[in-house]
């Protein structure tokens, strides 16, 4: 890295007015010090209890859904490294906040993964709540490691519709993005 | 005899203690371990036990002082609510206490809304 790279990625952090960010591995304690730094930042903003609590159960959903799918589907040692990698972003817009994921996906991953977030974007509060509770109500599959409401959950918390991207990364991975505003 | 459990909490996981001799499940602390449904499988199977016993007819309660639930303990904690209100309904006295702190509004609601769907007796304690 140069000093013009570590200039453009200061511009890129004042621009999109990000307050905390993070790119690496995630492992337990990386998500329970950074949602510390991220309670505490947002303290320091006198942001109400509700919304300081929001922004944390959404980081919390988004980085163990990550860590939960790199165990769920890597094939080996260096798979599950790349799959359990990513970035995460706290970024300040007007009055809300934003947690911005992006991670690798397995490519064949990607259809069923849009499905679920088209389908959870598409419900109105109503439809949400019902959603959220009949899935709360399912008996777990065999073997699931996480409960399925994660995506629902940060629907109910956000104050805008779930937005995400996935665009081509190699023959094997696709790099998805998923922004939430609360 | 069903065995004591006692968990010392962490950052992320909760101190827990299931009391054989009370009959009491008490669960404090944050809720989003690592592996959460790992977490919960001992307590779960701890109250299906208690609730098996043959003979033993004494109330059971579970007490929540928990100030944060990532969905996977949310699924778990729904879990054990349902086996109690299962309890419930074939007669056996249960009760659930919910302690919350009065300026975390999101743990209330949250505790409102897993009690909602249940018909044994409990309590959202905020004071």
């Amino acid at each position: 890295m140069n000093h013009d790279d570590m200039k453009a990625l200061r511009a890129i952090f004042e621009r999109c007015h990000i307050v905390i960010s993070f790119n690496g591995p995630f492992s337990q304690s990386v998500i329970e010090e950074l949602g510390e730094a991220i309670q505490r930042h947002l303290e320091s903003q006198t942001q109400p209890r509700k919304r300081i609590a929001d922004v944390f159960a959404v980081y919390i959903e988004t980085t163990q859904n990550i860590r939960h799918y790199a165990e769920a589907v890597g094939h080996n040692k260096a798979d599950v490294a790349r799959l359990n990698a990513g970035t995460v972003l706290i970024a300040r817009e007007e009055d809300h906040y934003t947690v911005v994921s992006g991670n690798l996906v397995r490519r064949e991953d990607v259809p069923a993964l849009t499905a679920r977030l088209d389908k959870v974007i598409a419900l109105n509060d109503a439809d949400l709540k019902a959603a959220y509770k009949s899935r709360l109500r399912a008996p777990l599959e065999e073997g699931a490691i996480g409960a399925g409401l994660g995506f629902l959950q940060m629907a109910r918390k956000a104050s805008k519709p779930l937005s995400y991207s996935v665009s081509d990364g190699d023959e094997v991975y696709s790099f998805f993005n998923l922004t939430v505003t609360i | 005899m069903v065995e004591h459990i006692k968990i010392m909490g962490t950052r992320s996981s909760p101190t827990v203690e299931c009391n054989p001799e009370t009959l009491v499940l008490h669960l404090a602390g944050e809720s989003y371990p690592e592996n959460t449904f790992d977490f919960y499988k001992p307590i779960a199977a701890w109250l299906e036990a208690v609730l098996e016993q043959d003979g033993d007819d004494r109330p059971v309660t579970l007490n929540v002082e928990l100030a944060y639930l990532n969905t996977g303990s949310i699924k778990s904690m729904m879990d054990m609510l349902d086996r109690l209100d299962e309890a419930h309904e074939d007669g056996r006295v249960v009760k659930v206490i919910w302690l919350c702190d009065p300026d975390n509004e999101r743990i209330i609601e949250l505790a409102e809304e897993l009690l909602e769907d249940v018909s044994l007796p409990y309590q959202i304690i905020t004071d």
